[in-house]
């Protein structure tokens, strides 16, 4: 990976597809966790933002043949060497990778909301908020003051987190250490997994659990031909569901 | 009414006919205004983009009218730098078209966006790798350079030309022009090829992608040759157009032709140079990012909209523009120029909607784009915000230095 | 004025340079780009110290531990789950993680309630004290008692000292009406009496399990306790568990716990217990079975295998269930040589009681390969040792109440079995068969909404003289009530959530409020307590206490006078990797540090209590697991010998074919919640857009019989059944069984907020409810349906 350090921070996720049970603890626990906006009517999936987004796999063969899976998608925070595909076209610099932790984060309040990032993506991770966001009034005080509420008109997206990473960090300055412990920066959705799917670490410490995750050899990730070299790694015994990881001629 | 305004010598229409057509344009004008107003008001949720279409018909319309504009550099660069002086007829007419085209894109541009009044954060946070921060400043620049270039005209009108501060000033104007011909086809250049490089530089987008020459994918050059292709085929349609509906002529054939023959080479070469490109994206490029060219074209965007686009809006024109007995007919001219700038639109068009259009993650599938009324108003009503600055500047400035000469007044 | 062109340029160049230079641009946009970044109708959340209080959630009888995140101990802004809980480990639900969604919900009832105009009239609820709210309340009651005790209470809850608070109540009262919301446990409770001796509930020590064998139970989509079921899930498919746990999920529907099983047999609907039977056929004519247990600790064994021999074939449950005869050899095989397997019961999510008989075939399989009361296997849910209260103080009112029939007839002569038959109190009261002047009270239940056959509920409430809501939302039976005594939500009250269903060890979960009410509501404990003492005499005598919580702890002290038991405040520990009949180094010394500790992490835990023996574990006639039920005959049952064996007896789905060709089956998800409350906003966020779009859900069907009727995706349809129609949208899907279609439970409601109100039909007012002859339990599975596109 060039253009990043060599042996540095990668936050990574690794997702068992087998083992998820679909439940959509992960993308509800990331709304809460984040303050992610909802409306009365969701049902238009093209203008929802879930920056957890849980797809709906199908191995496409007759009953009783039939199965199906569901595939959680954060942001993938493509390490692409020099830049991901959303960061290095945004006019603004409102979104960049954090090359400390290879984290890609996204400022709302930079954002002007041109969508090019959105249209360079081609993982859907990124939303816009195509509406104000508003909340009925008692549900606003349900937001968390560790991430900011979003405008009309900026794109949003998963952040790792990051401000857990934060607090994590503040957490280690105090005791007067320097570097994180193994599971004290996890993110929301990781945190929440009831059928513990998703694990997630530094994928760059060989003896994290992440990383050995990601080199099993039913590690995939997606659409990995087009090299955007995403940081979040999924993981299935079954043929089908890693065919349908990337388009093969 | 207005006599005292209008250029010595001419005639122009009766002032009542005048303010008609006027109000017909400000009937489009203020559809587009109410239109541009809900989005700014209630959000983009008024149009048909979504989180699957990021961009839509704003951005094909002002990648369309951008490369469109492009007649303006190029008789620009042809005129002053060049010195191909039969073109000085043209030359007002083309930066009038140039500066519809830029203005109209920008104030599109500014809709587009879901923070236009975040809108400059792109100079002030500039990021230098973006080809949207590359296309933002050769915008603005060049829009400034051709407001340098439309201001001495605009001075020359009757009264205005009274005022000696006024005279003074175009005259000086006038007289470094080259300066900005030059400057004008520096950014034009630029930016033309950034807009190109806008699609290409999507590695993640097997559509838009390319390879490429140093930092620029293969659509940064082809959408320069693209606009200059098919730029001043516009002004030529204009020039037509208002000869057609005035019933003069108001230049001679001989910069017409001139400017033909030359937009029938380019065409031919930026043909060359994109069946190139076409054939090894759809053997080369794509393939290695696992998908088929058969896959790229799903109903409604089939393969129809490549026969369109580079046949009948491609080789088709230029055929007809590098045949000098097809050219010189005006009826094969304006099929040619027609032809030409759709075939520039639908080109902006799939690298805008198709290229979004096509699922890349193996398990979605196609969507379909379909724009509102909010969208297309303002689109409309840069179309009719050309139609009333070229009236006005027809019928006021003396935009085209022959047409006394070409139609005394007896 | 001259200005030559020297001077014209320096002019244009100096004021541009001496503009730039100055600060005033620089200042400005700095100042503009601040300013465009903030906008002060974006909300600002309120800042402040963070702190994070352990609770339990109560959203679902799964009972899993959670830390609920404060800001400035008042604004509750984050539901994690709690890492120390044995239950859930740290993981957590979509319905618990959107949990504040209903504490900041604003279908939220602020303060008493009285219906003063027409019933299910919103604009005609009039706010009421507590007081008056009360008053009201006890001097009906009193009027009441004088004539007649027709009270009817309807729990939502089964297990816990609130739902006991009811049920004593009433007994104190004098009515004998307490019924339970129906469910699978109902099944469970009566299969166990007759065949067992007694009617606890069923735990599974599924950790331990290497085969697990589910008929129709939707495991990993909100089967008992969810979060448990998902824990274990992934346990069996961790990447370090050498010796993988296979699992077998039978369905007629291609769900996830189809799809995520190792193997799924798909069935026609409701024939799961057949399949069962097919096995147990095998197992038992190829000499499978346990040996030592069969021959040692069973009665009517013999009986069984002719019954099996006779009826069970592989080729006769091939037919019935359309499942390969040789498939059926294999998986009964497989069941019986891994070693420890379990046979999980109860369709779905589990809400609908089905057949006593069904729950009896899939039993008997756990007892063919011995897997009753064994590690890995099915077992009772240990009880928790709670000290008891007093004995309830009767009087003459309530001692005629002790011995009057029951409102819904069970353990009478119809149903000498049964403890409740739920819908023979709706039918009965539908129909105007129940005496006048009856007083309903609901609690933790939304039956308008969430019982099949919806309307006749309705219908019955109808009849009756008053509704009392203790519901803390406006939710559909709310709406009809008279009076409402709207209870605090679950994360602002205290209150005891006993172990969750499905577990083979002792949870004591201990929900604490962890903010302030933000409303005028009352807790229904201390609403009974101060009821009771408002009616004095005996009622008010068997309700001692000051408060709910001195009730709560008078009971609590029971769980300190066991050696065994510890707080759960360390995670890591797993009580079935501690085993069963293992003590637990209790980590308190006495009851006031043990209430400290559990108000501080939440949950108790204890594995001390073994699984019965073999020996000890059956109440029956004959001291031994009964294939043959005695106590069948005994209360009177009457019928063949087939009566009292495990069978498959089908209850036909109602409407004829050839008016109906299609079966309906209802499917339950983890995105729709099925409880007492609504879906929140997040999880209706997640619903995909063949499930609804826009007001319209949708059902699946699959392409062929799609096909057959004409219908493409997403075509409308009136979906016609004899109870009624309802008009949807189909999706067209591989995962349904051709002839079936599948239906989503949880939507349609008609109370609520604007996030949930409207979206989509409830199953519920098409589902034909059918009952078992001998113990009138409901099913409501399949029912035959017409397909019309409109
Ligand atoms: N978790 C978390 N921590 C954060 C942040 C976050 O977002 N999350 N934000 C960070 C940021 S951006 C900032 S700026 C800091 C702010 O951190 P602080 O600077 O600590 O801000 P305040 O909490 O406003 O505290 C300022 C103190 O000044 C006092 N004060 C008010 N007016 C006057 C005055 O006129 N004279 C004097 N002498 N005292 C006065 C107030 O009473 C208060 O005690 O917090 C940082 N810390
Ligand atoms: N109620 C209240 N309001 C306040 C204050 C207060 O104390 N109380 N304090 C005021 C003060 S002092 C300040 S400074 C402002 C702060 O106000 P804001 O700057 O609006 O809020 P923040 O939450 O601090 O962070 C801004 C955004 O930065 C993004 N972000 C987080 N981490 C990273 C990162 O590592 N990289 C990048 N690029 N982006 C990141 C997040 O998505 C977040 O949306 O609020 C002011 N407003
Ligand atoms: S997944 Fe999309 S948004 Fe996330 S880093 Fe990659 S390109 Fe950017
Ligand atoms: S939408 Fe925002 S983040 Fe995305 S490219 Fe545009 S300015 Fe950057
Ligand atoms: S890492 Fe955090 S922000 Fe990203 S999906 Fe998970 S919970 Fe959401
Ligand atoms: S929470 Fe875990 S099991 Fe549930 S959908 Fe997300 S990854 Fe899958
Ligand atoms: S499973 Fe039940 S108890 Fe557990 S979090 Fe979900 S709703 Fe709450
Ligand atoms: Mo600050």
């Amino acid at each position: 990976m060039s253009g990043n350090k060599a042996n540095g921070i990668r936050y990574g996720m690794v997702i068992d597809v087998d083992k998820c049970t679909g439940c959509m603890a992960c993308s509800v626990a990331c709304q809460q966790e984040n303050n992610v906006s909802f409306r009365e009517d969701e049902t238009n999936k093209l203008r929802s933002i879930t920056w957890l987004e849980v797809y709906s796999l199908d191995n496409g063969k007759s009953y009783p043949e039939h199965r199906q899976a569901y595939l959680p998608r954060p942001c993938l925070h493509c390490d692409t060497p020099p830049y991901p595909p959303c960061t290095f076209v945004c006019p603004v610099n409102a979104t960049q990778r954090d090359e400390e932790t290879g984290l890609v984060n996204h400022i709302p309040v930079r954002c002007i909301g041109c969508r090019y990032c959105i249209s360079a993506c081609s993982y859907h991770a990124r939303y816009f908020n195509w509406w104000d966001p508003k909340w009925p009034k008692p549900m606003e005080e349900m937001l968390t003051p560790d991430v900011s509420t979003r405008m009309r008109g900026v794109v949003e997206k998963c952040t790792m987190c990051v401000h857990r990473l934060q607090l994590a960090k503040e957490k280690a300055f105090i005791e007067g250490r320097r570097e994180l412990h193994e599971g004290e920066y996890v993110p929301a959705c990781v945190e929440a997994c009831p059928a513990k799917a998703m694990t997630f670490g530094n994928l760059f410490d060989s003896h994290s659990e992440v990383a050995k995750l990601a080199k099993s050899p039913h590690a995939f990730r997606l659409l990995e031909r087009l090299g955007t070299e995403p940081k979040v790694y999924y993981l299935s015994t079954q043929d089908w569901i890693r065919k349908l990881s990337d388009n093969v001629i | 009414m207005d006599s005292a305004l209008i250029p010595e010598g001419v005639k122009r229409c009766s002032f009542r006919s005048f303010c008609l057509w006027l109000l017909v344009i400000f009937a489009v004008i203020g559809w587009g205004v109410l239109g541009g107003f809900l989005v700014l008001w209630k959000g983009l949720n008024q149009t048909g983009l979504n989180d699957s279409f990021g961009f839509g018909l704003y951005i094909t319309a002002d990648l369309a009218v951008i490369a469109l504009g492009a007649g303006a550099f190029f008789t620009g660069f042809l005129t002053y730098v060049i010195g191909k002086k039969e073109l000085k007829d043209i030359i007002s007419l083309a930066v009038v078209v140039g500066f519809i085209c830029y203005t109209g894109a920008q104030v599109v541009l500014l809709l587009e966006i879901g923070q236009p009044i975040r809108g400059w954060f792109s100079f002030w946070h500039p990021n230098v790798h973006s080809m949207l921060t590359e296309v933002i400043f050769c915008i603005t620049c060049y829009t400034i350079v051709l407001t340098i270039e439309y201001l001495p005209l605009i001075l020359e009108n009757r009264q205005l030309d009274k005022v000696p501060e006024f005279h003074f000033f175009s005259h000086n104007l006038h007289e470094i022009m080259v300066v900005f011909a030059a400057t004008g086809t520096f950014l034009s250049f630029f930016h033309q090829g950034s807009l190109g490089g806008l699609y290409g530089v999507m590695f993640a987008r097997p559509f838009a992608f390319r390879e490429g020459f140093f930092i620029w994918p293969w659509t940064f050059f082809l959408f320069v040759a693209s606009a200059i292709a098919s730029g001043p085929a516009l002004t030529i349609l204009v020039c037509m157009m208002l000869q057609g509906i005035t019933r003069k002529q108001l230049v001679k054939r001989e910069a017409i032709s001139l400017l033909a023959k030359v937009t029938g080479y380019l065409l031919a070469f930026y043909l060359v140079f994109k069946f190139l490109d076409t054939w090894w994206w759809a053997t080369s490029t794509a393939p290695a990012m696992g998908i088929s060219f058969s896959e790229f074209y799903q109903a409604p965007y089939g393969i129809w909209l490549l026969i369109a686009e580079l046949g009948v809006c491609g080789i088709l024109p230029a055929i007809i523009l590098l045949t000098p007995r097809a050219r010189e007919d005006d009826v094969w001219l304006i099929i040619a120029c027609v032809l030409n700038c759709a075939g520039i639109v639908i080109n902006r068009f799939v690298f805008t909607v198709q290229n979004l259009a096509l699922p890349v993650l193996p398990f979605e599938s196609l969507e379909v784009y379909v724009p509102t009324w909010q969208e297309w108003a303002p689109t409309a009503a840069l179309i009719a915000y050309g139609a009333l600055l070229l009236s006005v500047s027809y019928r006021y400035l003396p935009m085209f230095p022959r047409e006394r000469e070409l139609n005394p007044l007896d | 004025m001259k200005l030559d062109r020297r001077a014209f340029v320096k002019l244009i160049a100096g004021g541009v340079g001496g503009t730039l230079l100055s600060p005033l641009p620089w200042k400005l946009a700095d100042d503009t780009a601040i300013w465009t970044q903030n906008w002060f109708w974006r909300p600002s959340p309120e800042r402040g110290g963070a702190s994070t209080v352990n609770t339990v959630c109560q959203l679902c009888p799964g009972g899993c531990g959670i830390s609920v995140r404060l800001i400035n101990d008042r604004n509750a802004v984050n539901i994690d789950g709690n890492p120390t809980h044995p239950v859930n480990q740290g993981g957590i639900c979509p319905l618990g993680a959107a949990g504040l969604q209903f504490l900041y919900g604003p279908s939220r009832i602020e303060t008493p309630l009285q219906q003063t105009g027409k019933r299910g009239d919103l604009k005609t609820f009039k706010p009421i004290s507590w007081d008056e709210a009360l008053q009201i309340l006890a001097s009906q009651l009193q009027k009441m008692r004088q004539q007649t005790t027709g009270l009817v209470c309807v729990s939502g809850k089964s297990e816990g000292t609130v739902p006991e608070l009811f049920s004593r109540f009433l007994q104190a009262y004098g009515s004998p009406n307490y019924l339970t919301m129906p469910a699978a446990a109902d099944a469970q409770a009566l299969g166990s009496l007759v065949s067992q001796g007694t009617s606890s509930p069923i735990g599974y020590d599924l950790e331990n399990a290497k085969m697990v064998m589910s008929f129709g139970c939707s495991y990993i989509e909100g089967w008992t306790a969810p979060s448990r079921m998902m824990a274990a899930f992934g346990g069996w498919r961790s990447q370090t568990n050498r010796s993988r746990t296979r699992t077998v999920q039978v369905e007629a529907r291609g769900s996830l716990s189809a799809s995520k099983a190792d193997e799924w047999v798909a069935v026609v609907p409701g024939t799961e217990a057949a399949l069962a039977l097919g096995l147990a056929q095998v197992i038992v004519s190829e000499g499978l079975y346990d040996r030592s247990f069969i021959g040692q600790h069973t009665h009517g064994f013999e009986e069984f295998r002719s019954l099996l021999r006779r009826d069970y074939t592989p080729e006769k449950v091939a037919g019935i269930t359309q499942v390969d005869k040789s498939k059926i050899v294999a998986l009964a095989r497989d069941f019986a040589r891994t070693k420890p397997a379990v046979a999980l019961h109860g369709l779905g999510q589990g809400r609908m009681p089905g057949s006593v008989y069904d729950f009896l075939a899939v039993q008997s399989l756990n007892a063919l390969v011995g897997s009753l009361h064994q590690a890995g296997g099915m077992s009772r849910k240990p009880q928790l040792p709670l000290a008891p209260w007093p004995e309830v103080v009767l009087d003459a009112t309530s001692l005629r109440g002790k011995s009057a029939p029951r409102v819904d007839g069970a353990g009478g002569s119809q149903f000498p079995l049964s403890t409740q038959v739920f819908y023979n109190f709706v039918n009965k009261a539908k129909e105007g068969r129940v005496q006048p002047g009856v007083m309903l009270w609901v609690y933790e239940a939304n039956p308008v909404h969430n019982l099949a056959d919806a309307q006749s509920f309705t219908a019955a409430l109808e009849k009756m003289e008053t509704v009392v809501s203790f519901s803390s939302f406006m939710d559909e039976t709310t709406q009809l009530a008279d009076l409402v005594l709207p209870g605090p939500t679950y994360l602002e009250r205290l209150e005891d959530v006993p172990t969750p269903p499905g577990l083979q060890y002792r949870v004591f979960g201990l929900s604490n409020p962890v903010l302030n009410p933000r409303f005028e509501t009352r807790h229904p404990g201390d609403v009974l307590i101060q009821l009771a003492k408002s009616l004095g005499g005996s009622v008010a005598a068997s309700f001692p206490w000051s408060d709910y919580e001195a009730a709560l702890r008078e009971r609590v002290k029971g769980l300190a006078n066991v050696p065994s038991g510890r707080v759960a405040d360390e995670p890591g520990i797993e009580p079935w990797n501690v085993g069963l009949g293992q003590n637990l180094e209790p980590n308190y010394g006495s009851f006031d540090e043990l209430w400290e500790k559990l108000t501080e992490y939440g949950c108790w835990f204890d594995t001390s209590e073994p699984m019965p023996s073999w020996d000890s574990a059956f109440k029956t006639p004959t001291g031994k697991f009964e294939f043959f039920c005695q106590k069948m005959r005994q209360v009177g049952i009457e019928g063949s010998i087939v009566t009292y064996l495990p069978h498959y007896a089908p209850v036909e789905p109602a409407g004829d074919t050839n008016t109906y060709p299609l079966v309906l089956v209802p499917y339950e998800s983890m995105a729709i919640t099925n409880g007492p409350v609504a879906n929140p906003p997040f999880m209706t966020k997640l619903l995909f857009d063949f499930q609804l779009k826009g007001n319209d859900s949708f059902v699946e069907i699959n392409p062929e019989t799609a096909g057959r009727a004409g219908l493409r995706e997403g075509d409308r349809v009136e979906l016609q059944t004899e109870r009624g129609t309802v008009k949807v949208r189909v999706h067209l899907t591989q995962a349904a069984r051709p002839g079936v279609v599948f239906i989503p439970t949880g939507l349609g409601h008609t109370a609520f907020d604007s996030f949930i109100k409207g979206k989509g039909v409830n199953a519920n007012e098409i589902l034909v409810v059918r009952q078992e002859q001998i113990t009138g339990l409901a099913t409501w599975w399949d029912t035959r349906v017409k397909i019309s596109k409109i």
